[in-house]
């Protein structure tokens, strides 16, 4: 069973290349350490002593999730989740994947693993992106030191979790979405219809329970009285086993 | 054990309550056959191809492929067939050869055979060129050398032709007798290019309406047909032939303005031509009736179901 998951999983795999969701995933990881890295060059006379601060890392992490929370990292999840879900759609290859020797279980295991390991390759490349907006100025200019502060690996990974955790539930709806209907448009539509709606909402209190919210959710915690993380979870496994479900029972496999 | 390699009893299929797609089809295809499949378009080819490979779900009748039942034993059968339904499926932003890869994968098979398969249906030469910038031929030739990229003991074509020049049609043919040739390939292929049928298979199966109008050995249908013979009378479409025919109680249909004449025996022409020169009908020729494939599958297609 494994080996057949991981031949499963290496077939998806090289179908996501040059593909818009694989460029997307680099994009979206290295765009806003990018405008940020500029930034900081463009206000070149901050750099030395934000380098110097003692929190240094807290602060580069903090404005580069912001803008990432709110728009960028529900966006991707959106279009990547949706592009990537589609490809056999688009190239009319549902009916020859499911008469290969592998059982409907294997191929929606390994689509769904291929979406999550480039959501993860697209948080690797976004720390390593903030690494660098910290890092990059003392390389290039003398007079800025070397971040004073340690850089808090434990921090971050437990940040980068949680928020890995909030853009679940949306992964998990536009999964199920991009696997049921055959016109692009209609997973993306909701997804961006859904995205607008927790945009807008986003200051009442209960708020909480639009899925699309928590990435954005997640800088504003105390607004809401309950566990938002629970909430994603509860949502992503829900949304996770009804995608399950329908790919399993479908009528026809073409 | 059963000679067929692939066999269907009852198999019933409707996509909506008062449609029935497929009625009672009992399909037989021995092993080492070629097996053409054919029917006019709606006749139920796709629908049949897409449940032997469990596309579809199956509502009534069995499947059996090398004696095992495939909603059964799918997964492990699947390993030993190789399909090309409908348009070939390609991922238009890869390579002929990373196309194949994907597959290639799934299938566990060397890496030398994405080479084999690619010299085989003559696409070695793509290099770098993305498939979805190919002709609809050379996409048709992907479709083709991924379902025989594991040498699978059973390939299963609907319209494999489909887009192929002349010239590529006639290397498909050849490519398909070597491979039941030299490695005893069975190869079910549905078709609508009947000369290019008759060229190809042993075995034949027509359907119409759903329901399986003939089955057997192609040399068995013509030699059927011979024996029963049958005549186009040319008779300026005059009504009253149908009296003189029906006296003799011979079966008959109109091709234009001929009287096609079925199973009429020798003894019966002197007495048919009797009565219709005394009914005062004109004759201006006869001639016997064609019993090539596309004759026979007109007649059998187009006469009334049943």
């Amino acid at each position: 069973m494994s080996n057949v998951f991981l031949n499963s999983f290496r077939s998806e795999w090289l179908k996501r290349k040059r593909t818009a969701g694989a460029w997307l995933t680099i994009a979206g990881g290295t765009m806003i350490p990018l405008i940020i890295l500029i930034q900081r060059f463009y206000f070149f006379e901050r750099l030395a002593s934000d380098n110097g601060s003692p929190r240094i890392w807290e602060m580069l992490y903090s404005r580069c999730w912001q803008s990432m929370a709110f728009f960028l990292l529900p966006m991707g999840v959106i279009l990547v989740t949706t592009l990537v879900g589609q490809l056999e759609f688009r190239n009319q290859t549902w009916k020859q994947v499911h008469v290969t020797p592998q059982s409907p279980t294997t191929i929606f295991l390994a689509k769904l693993g291929v979406i999550l390991v480039m959501l993860l390759q697209f948080f690797i490349l976004f720390n390593i992106g903030i690494y660098l907006t910290g890092v990059l100025p003392a390389l290039f200019l003398k007079q800025v030191p070397f971040p004073a502060e340690a850089f808090p690996w434990g921090k971050f990974l437990l940040g980068n979790g949680k928020f890995l955790l909030t853009c679940l539930p949306v992964l998990s709806l536009q999964f199920l979405l991009s696997l049921q209907f055959r016109n692009f448009m209609v997973p993306v539509g909701i997804g961006l219809g859904l995205y607008i709606l927790s945009m807008t909402v986003i200051q009442w209190r209960y708020a909480f329970i639009v899925p699309y919210i928590y990435s954005a959710a997640a800088f504003m915690k105390d607004q809401f009285k309950t566990n938002i993380y629970a909430w994603a979870l509860g949502y992503s496994l829900v949304f996770g086993a009804a995608a399950y479900l329908l790919f399993l029972f479908k009528k026809e496999r073409s | 054990m059963t000679p067929f390699l692939i066999e269907t009893a009852g198999l019933s299929y409707r996509f909506r309550q008062d449609e029935k797609v497929l009625d009672d089809v009992a399909l037989q295809v021995p092993e080492g056959a070629i097996y053409g499949f054919l029917g006019p378009n709606g006749a139920g080819k796709t629908t049949t191809l897409r449940l032997l490979l469990g596309l579809l779900r199956k509502q009534q009748g069995s499947i059996h492929i090398s004696g095992q039942d495939v909603s059964v034993h799918r997964s492990a059968l699947l390993r030993k067939v190789g399909a090309l339904i409908e348009s070939p499926s390609i991922y238009h932003h890869l390579s002929a050869a990373e196309n194949l890869e994907v597959w290639r994968k799934l299938y566990r098979c060397p890496r030398s055979r994405v080479a084999a398969a690619l010299s085989m249906t003559g696409l070695d030469r793509t290099g770098n060129k993305k498939a979805g910038r190919f002709s609809l031929g050379m996409k048709q030739r992907l479709g083709i050398a991924a379902a025989l990229l594991h040498e699978p003991p059973l390939l299963i074509l609907d319209e494999p032709t489909n887009g192929l020049d002349p010239a590529g049609i006639v290397e498909m043919r050849a490519l398909l007798q070597r491979l039941n040739r030299e490695l005893g390939t069975t190869i079910l292929i549905s078709s609508h290019l009947l000369p290019e049928i008759e060229r190809l298979v042993t075995h034949i199966g027509i359907i119409n309406g759903g329901r399986l109008q003939y089955q057997g050995t192609l040399a068995g249908l013509t030699e059927e047909r011979e024996q029963a013979g049958g005549f186009l009378i040319d008779c300026n479409g005059d009504p009253g032939a149908t009296a003189a025919v029906e006296r003799l109680q011979l079966s008959f249909s109109w091709q234009g303005k001929l009287l096609a004449i079925d199973k009429v025996t020798r003894e019966q022409m002197p007495l048919l031509l009797r009565e219709l020169v005394g009914d005062g009908i004109a004759i201006y020729g006869m001639h016997v009736q064609k019993n090539d494939l596309e004759t026979i599958f007109m007649n059998l297609t187009q006469s009334p179901l049943s």
